[in-house]
């Protein structure tokens, strides 16, 4: 005689459909499982306990949301309105909203848990949202009472292969007793820095799933949340065996000479040096050399609005405009003001794959730094930032600015820089007749090049790359420096 | 009103099995073990068992053995369930076997088919 197995396969996968957040929760929940979510007041639980609801109803699920004590049915519904997902014929067809108050006022835990069961046969959901599961934390007269309960609840909703949320205020470091008996305990907070706050979520605990421990920030958006899982947490992809044979002209062949060819496809390279010294002016170039081989090309600045950059490039005789108008360039400008560093780098490797872009500047390397909130992390940041570019097969630009006249050696730029394969370097040197732009090749990880001090000359013709003049190594403002950094970025 | 008797040494499985089978129209009675089941079941002999296989004091198979042995018993429909692999077959007439963890979806038509 066979023996009958539960049609659902055991530790079946339910999306949630909120971006990020599967990534987090290492593949999505597990059918029949039951979760605790715990956040403070205004974390977003309902929000987001709700996002999931509908994505479940566009898959052909129903869902059963049920309140102890919490916002009224009317009141939820109309706040959750505004928000993108929420869709007004799924409720009361696909979705229902039930109160589960005056059974627990009643029957207690017990009769709360008959409510339960009995929702659950009447409307054979496969999602629950239990909202307000503080209440029946402060009906449990024991720990006991509460363990038993959370205990029969898992058992219930694994009967009926419906997955379950509940949702609760935050606890602190205390341990609570339904911790332990609950398949995932998800925690939602607030990460304050001076008068900064961002949200950041925590899965503490997640059953037959390889989650991603740690913090990760998310938004919550007209969309609902949007998850941004933390670069330096995930996977790292194998690079395949790099072609270091294949190059990228700047667009300036001297400039390529000293690089041995040009950038190798796929590297990362930092330019490094003071303002107005022509970091980004390299940086276009070096788009408007990809342009116009018909490549595609990204630039992420934060000092620049696009139109004051192109009009820059234009007036050295970077064309550029053209290929911003026809698609093969896009800019992206982002203001330095309060961003969030995740949310940077996953629209940058978007905007990469989306356009299928080869070649890629990132102006302003400090935006970044300046923008991070935890700012122990950003150096790893960037090392799996720079990584996912490079499977993405771009080729990357950085630029650094650096304080005038400074030991490029102790700035602090340098440890980051160091993540970068490739270094060029840009300092003034001061004669009696002005200031002279000087260019050099400090650091190229993966191959030979030229280390030769050479003149960077920005004219109304263009950029371009000549010997330098007798003596300009003694006038730099950080003389020497440079084999001091190669020295220390080696050893 | 037929009635089922749901036999496990897990509190939590007692409580919903019967809270759930009560609720498609079963009576159900419960024990923890296959001693205390069978003692229930020598007063008032139920429609049909749904035990567990592991429990202290008297296993699933060892309640199933006891049943076979009683001719007045042996007749009486078990449903025997374990979350392990094999289940060892029973002599037992009316026997099914099912692999937890249960789901009501899955019980059911069995139920259904062996109480017409």
């Amino acid at each position: 005689m066979t023996t009958h197995t539960s049609p659902a396969s055991r530790h079946s996968n339910v999306e949630t459909g909120v971006p990020g957040l599967d990534t987090i929760l290492g593949g999505g929940l597990v059918g029949g499982a039951l979760y605790l979510i715990e956040g403070m007041a205004g974390a977003g639980k309902t929000i987001l306990s709700s996002q999931i609801g509908f994505h479940r109803v566009l898959q052909g699920e129903k869902v059963l949301y049920m309140t102890l004590i919490a916002e009224s049915h009317d009141k939820l519904l109309g706040h959750l309105s505004a928000l993108s997902f929420f869709d007004e014929k799924a409720v009361a067809e696909k979705m229902f909203f039930v109160s589960g108050y005056h059974a627990l006022m009643q029957g207690g835990l017990d009769g709360f848990l008959k409510q339960v069961a009995l929702s659950l046969h009447q409307y054979r959901p496969g999602l629950l949202i239990v909202d307000g599961f503080r209440s029946a934390r402060e009906f449990s007269e024991t720990d006991l009472s509460l363990s038993k309960f959370i205990h029969e609840l898992n058992a219930l909703v694994a009967a009926m292969n419906c997955t379950t949320l509940l949702l609760a205020p935050l606890s602190g470091n205390e341990p609570h007793p339904e911790h332990t008996l609950v398949d995932g305990l998800i925690e939602l907070n607030r990460y304050s820095d001076g008068m900064r706050r961002t949200r950041e979520i925590e899965v503490h605990k997640m059953r037959a799933r390889d989650h991603m421990l740690g913090k990760h920030f998310f938004r919550i958006t007209d969309s609902g949340h949007v998850m941004f899982p933390r670069l330096e947490a995930r996977c790292a992809e194998q690079p395949g065996p790099a072609d270091l044979k294949a190059r990228l002209g700047s667009g300036i062949p001297r400039l390529d000479e000293l690089l041995g060819g040009g950038f190798i496809k796929g590297s990362t390279t930092t330019l490094m040096g003071a303002s107005g010294i022509g970091k980004t002016l390299l940086g276009l170039q070096f788009l408007s050399a990809g342009a116009q081989r018909g490549e595609k090309s990204v630039y992420l600045g934060f000092y620049e609005s696009p139109q004051r950059l192109i009009g820059k490039a234009e007036s050295v005789s970077i064309p550029l405009q053209a290929a911003c108008d026809d698609g093969r360039l896009t800019v992206q400008w982002q203001p330095a003001i309060e961003l969030a560093i995740d949310e940077l780098a996953a629209t940058a490797l978007a905007t990469v794959k989306r356009t299928g872009a080869t070649r890629l500047v990132l102006d302003g390397i400090d935006g970044f730094r300046d923008s991070a909130m935890r700012t122990g992390r950003f150096g790893l940041f960037l090392n799996a930032l720079t990584h996912q570019l490079r499977a993405a097969g771009v080729t990357t630009l950085l630029t650094e600015e650096v304080p005038f006249n400074s030991d490029p050696a102790v700035m602090r730029g340098m440890r980051l820089s160091a993540m970068t394969e490739n270094l060029i370097l840009l300092r003034y040197a001061e004669t009696d007749t002005g200031l002279h732009r000087m260019i050099s090749v400090v650091k190229q990880r993966e191959s030979a090049h030229d280390s030769s001090l050479r003149e960077l000359v920005i004219t109304g013709k263009g950029l371009d790359v000549v010997d330098a003049f007798p003596g300009a190594a003694s006038l730099l403002g950080g003389r020497g420096a440079a084999a001091g950094i190669v020295g220390r970025l080696d050893s | 009103m037929k009635t089922i008797m749901v036999v496990d040494d897990e509190f939590d499985l007692l409580t919903i099995w019967s809270l759930l089978l009560e609720q498609v129209g079963y009576a159900v009675v419960t024990a923890p073990d296959g001693a205390v089941a069978l003692d229930l079941i020598r007063k008032a002999r139920p429609d049909l068992i749904l035990s567990d296989c592991m429990m202290p004091v008297m296993s699933g198979p060892e309640l199933c053995a006891a049943l076979f042995d009683d001719p007045d018993l042996r007749s009486i429909p078990i449903i025997l369930c374990s979350a392990a692999l094999d289940i060892p077959r029973q002599p037992n007439p009316v026997i099914a076997y099912c692999r937890k963890p249960l789901s009501l979806d899955m019980l059911l038509p069995i139920i259904e088919k062996m109480l017409p």
